[in-house]
């Protein structure tokens, strides 16, 4: 408190922004408390002010138009490109597996059919299925 | 979405705002639009990825701001000094009142040049965070969102960069002072 004037009455009207009577203006100028306050709270509007300013900008004329130009060649076939490439990257693994699976089963199987005719005919057809299928995943698949 | 048509749209309704982040984060200057057309075309590359989980306004805060910080990367290999302050952009005249007298208006460019100089001095999280809340008018939870921070970090950054603002605009005003003292 200097004199009539209360300084945190004073501070909080600089804090919100409030106009200063030429009684409190006069007081701030006096009073160290006050004009460090009034300082800190220009400061602070001042930075907030600068900051709430958007910079005018100049988008160039077209500007979309050459973003679109510059992109690259049309999603789709992008898009269509990678699929068949993930496409045959599977089959080949697939096919891969189920030769691998196809081998071990007649392994174990083959000793025991050969003894008769229709084993024999079962086994080369179950043969015949997995390299057709092994053939459709991979070279069916790996184009460009 | 895909099609060059509707792209070219999406770049219309946003080229605003991406021109006033990477200016504001970057300074001005023509580096602007190759930075604008590197962040559309980010975006263009990622949107086959984009399900729609995240808002695209958020997407493409994050990628302005990616943009912007990459900028920083290559300029601190470069060690290119930054000018924030544009002497064509006009914006500082524009927040000054018709009624200024001219001292004043000096003042207040002088004011928003020594502010967004500092800003270039903040720590790139700092920076987008007051570009972002002050600026573009997000919300905590916005650019906790976009920057991948916890809320009370967002609120730290803002305040950590506005009193570091505050400092150097104080120091400014100073070493005006002394200045002028010198001078008288």
């Amino acid at each position: 408190m200097h004199g009539d004037i209360n300084c945190e009455a004073v501070q909080q009207a600089m804090r919100h922004g409030r106009a200063l009577t030429a009684e409190e203006q006069a007081h701030v100028d006096g009073c160290g408390a006050c004009l460090s306050s009034s300082t800190d709270a220009w400061l602070d509007a001042a930075v907030v002010a600068a900051l709430e300013t958007k910079p005018e900008v100049r988008v160039p004329e077209g500007f979309a138009a050459k973003v679109v130009a510059g992109l690259p060649e049309t999603s789709g076939a992008t898009r269509r490109r990678e699929r068949r490439s993930y496409e045959a990257q599977w089959g080949l693994w697939t096919a891969a597996a189920l030769v691998a699976v196809g081998l071990f089963a007649a392994a174990v199987t083959v000793p025991a059919a050969l003894h008769t005719q229709t084993g024999m005919i079962f086994e080369g057809l179950v043969a015949a299925e997995i390299a057709g299928i092994a053939l459709w995943l991979s070279i069916g698949r790996v184009r460009p | 979405m895909g099609a060059p048509v509707q792209f070219e749209e999406v770049v219309r309704e946003h080229q605003e705002f991406v021109f006033r982040t990477l200016a504001r984060l970057t300074g001005a200057g023509e580096h602007v639009e190759d930075l604008a057309q590197e962040v559309f075309l980010r975006l263009y590359r990622g949107l086959e990825g984009f399900r729609g989980d995240a808002k695209l306004t958020t997407w493409l805060y994050r990628i302005t701001l990616n943009v912007a910080q990459d900028e920083w990367k290559q300029r601190r290999k470069e060690q290119v000094a930054t000018s924030f302050d544009d002497p064509e952009a006009g914006w500082a005249e524009r927040v000054a009142g018709h009624a200024e007298d001219a001292e004043q208006m000096l003042g207040r460019k002088q004011t928003m040049a020594a502010v967004n100089a500092a800003l270039g001095e903040l720590s790139e999280v700092e920076r987008a965070a007051l570009v972002m809340f002050h600026q573009e008018e997000c919300t905590y939870e916005q650019i906790a969102v976009v920057l991948k921070l916890p809320l009370n970090t967002v609120r730290t950054h803002l305040h950590r960069g506005r009193q570091k603002l505050k400092e150097r605009l104080k120091q400014q005003q100073l070493g005006e002072r002394r200045r002028v003292c010198t001078a008288t």
